[in-house]
């Protein structure tokens, strides 16, 4: 085998492994998007379904103009951010920047910071901006894994 | 003749050294301009297209494949752009891709019935009568000759940058040989020594 | 060495390498250098002009852009989750794949995209357009 037929080879492999390399990162990156819009999907879904279990109709609370784009995007299924609402023991009811409410269900394994000190439920109040990492569950809660108490504006 | 260089110098310019091309252009002026001067004669015009040869070739140098031999790339580039001269000009192209195509007598060619001497023989008269000759023969002819001769290219290699056939080269150089032998036959003198 | 059939050609051969080439004007050489040099400095100057005129307006376009979608990024939900990381980073740790889903889900990933074709215009067009300037600038050695 000459040189130039080596340095030909390796050119070949060279760009063979790029050319994969990308299609995997391509393929990947759709794959993500893919899972990333299903469950947001399935969440929506089962929150539209649950809307009148989770949800009283009453001051606070809106439901969002059929004309709103923004109402028409699926929800964030393991996050929320935004507004307390409404308070109690084991639900809590936050209205995000988008104006669709959201229920996340407190439980037992639920930490809730405020600043570096770790609060209890009862310590949330209204008007408290909050932002919510968690689990969604079936009826179209999200269930909280943590929520952290932000700093008042 | 080492065109390993040519090729080598090439691949240094492309990879930044200034100086290699300006080592591969004084290096083929000469040769450039003498064999554009066949066609568009020597002086003002055969500067000019040896000139425009020059900055055609450079403009794709990065496209030149450095498997290949550089100089007949290089001439290649010289011829079309002394056809693109002439047809400006509306001169008159000199034949180089029509001529008549008959088959050679081979008897014509290959027996030679008196065998001429050798280099230490020849003076240097004859040998200059001879180069005058071959600049008399018509441009078709002349440049072939002096592709093979001079320049030492191969036929394949003239074929190239002839943009002819390498029979229809090979065709040429018979031809430009017999009319060569016709000229010295009728040249007494050349033809005593 | 070209291969002979007889000697005539052999003959011919020897008188034609003899031929003395016609030399040209000793400044056909570096006439031949000046003009590549001034071909490549106007190449040069185009290809800066246009870069530079895509870096301004890439640049324009970032600084609209940005007053437009920045806000909808830095108050963005992916921005507050992205806090955790410092704040409970041990908490996130535990649920990385619910984070993980999460930062995916809230990222605005639009607004990013926006911005970031912008910005990368922006850039690549000014490292291009340096690029060409330094070769603009870098003077071969002619003597004419």
């Amino acid at each position: 085998m000459t040189m130039e037929t080596k340095l030909v080879g390796t050119k070949i492999i060279k760009v063979s492994l790029i050319v994969f390399g990308l299609l995997i990162a391509v393929m990947a990156i759709f794959w993500a998007g893919m899972m990333t819009g299903f469950r947001k999907a399935r969440f929506s879904y089962q929150w539209d379904k649950n809307y009148n279990v989770l949800f009283t109709r009453g001051p606070g609370h809106k439901m969002p103009p059929m004309g709103d784009v923004r109402g028409r995007e699926f929800m964030d299924a393991n996050s929320a951010f935004g507004l307390v609402i409404g308070v109690n023991s084991s639900t809590l009811i936050i209205k995000g920047d988008d104006d669709i409410e959201k229920s996340i269900f407190i439980t037992n394994q639920t930490v809730i910071r405020r600043g570096p000190e770790t609060i209890g439920a009862g310590d949330i109040k209204s008007d408290d901006r909050v932002v919510i990492l968690g689990v969604p569950s079936s009826t179209g809660q999200i269930e909280a894994r943590l929520i952290r108490l932000m700093p008042k504006l | 003749m080492n065109t390993d260089l040519d090729e080598k110098l090439v691949a240094l310019y492309l990879a930044g050294d200034e100086t290699a091309l300006q080592s591969l252009v004084r290096k083929h002026t000469t040769g450039v301009y003498n064999f554009v001067a066949q066609l568009v004669g020597y002086g003002q015009n055969a500067e000019d297209v040896s000139q425009e040869a020059f900055i055609k070739a450079w403009k794709s140098l990065k496209k030149f494949d450095l498997d290949k031999k550089f100089k007949p790339w290089l001439y290649r580039i010289a011829r079309n752009s002394a056809i693109d001269f002439l047809r400006q000009r509306k001169a008159t192209v000199p034949l180089v891709n029509t001529y008549d195509d008959e088959e050679v007598n081979e008897a014509d060619y290959v027996v030679d019935p008196e065998p001429l001497p050798l280099e230490q023989a020849i003076s240097s008269e004859t040998k200059e009568a001879i180069q005058k000759l071959v600049n008399s023969l018509p441009s078709i002819y002349s440049t072939v000759l002096k592709l093979y001769y001079l320049e030492e290219f191969s036929l394949p290699e003239i074929a190239e940058i002839l943009n002819e056939s390498i029979d229809t080269v090979k065709s040429k150089h018979r031809r430009a040989l017999i009319k060569l032998r016709e000229l010295v036959s009728e040249d007494r003198n050349l033809a005593k020594n | 060495m070209p291969k002979f059939s007889n000697l005539f050609e052999e003959t011919v051969y020897l008188a034609v390498k003899d031929s003395r080439l016609v030399t040209p004007s000793a400044t056909l050489a570096d006439r031949v250098l000046f003009a590549i040099e001034r071909k490549k400095r106007f190449y040069a100057s185009v290809k800066l002009a246009i870069y530079s005129l895509v870096t301004i307006t890439s640049s324009i376009g970032l600084a609209v852009v940005w007053r437009i979608e920045g806000s909808a990024i830095i108050n963005s939900e992916a921005i507050q989750l992205l806090s955790l990381l410092f704040s409970d980073f041990s908490i996130v740790a535990s649920y990385w794949q619910d984070y993980a889903f999460s930062l995916l889900e809230s990222l605005p990933v639009v607004s990013i995209i926006v911005v970031a074709s912008f910005a990368w215009a922006a850039c690549a067009s000014l490292w291009m357009a340096a690029r060409t300037y330094k070769t603009f600038n870098h003077r071969a050695v002619v003597r004419v």
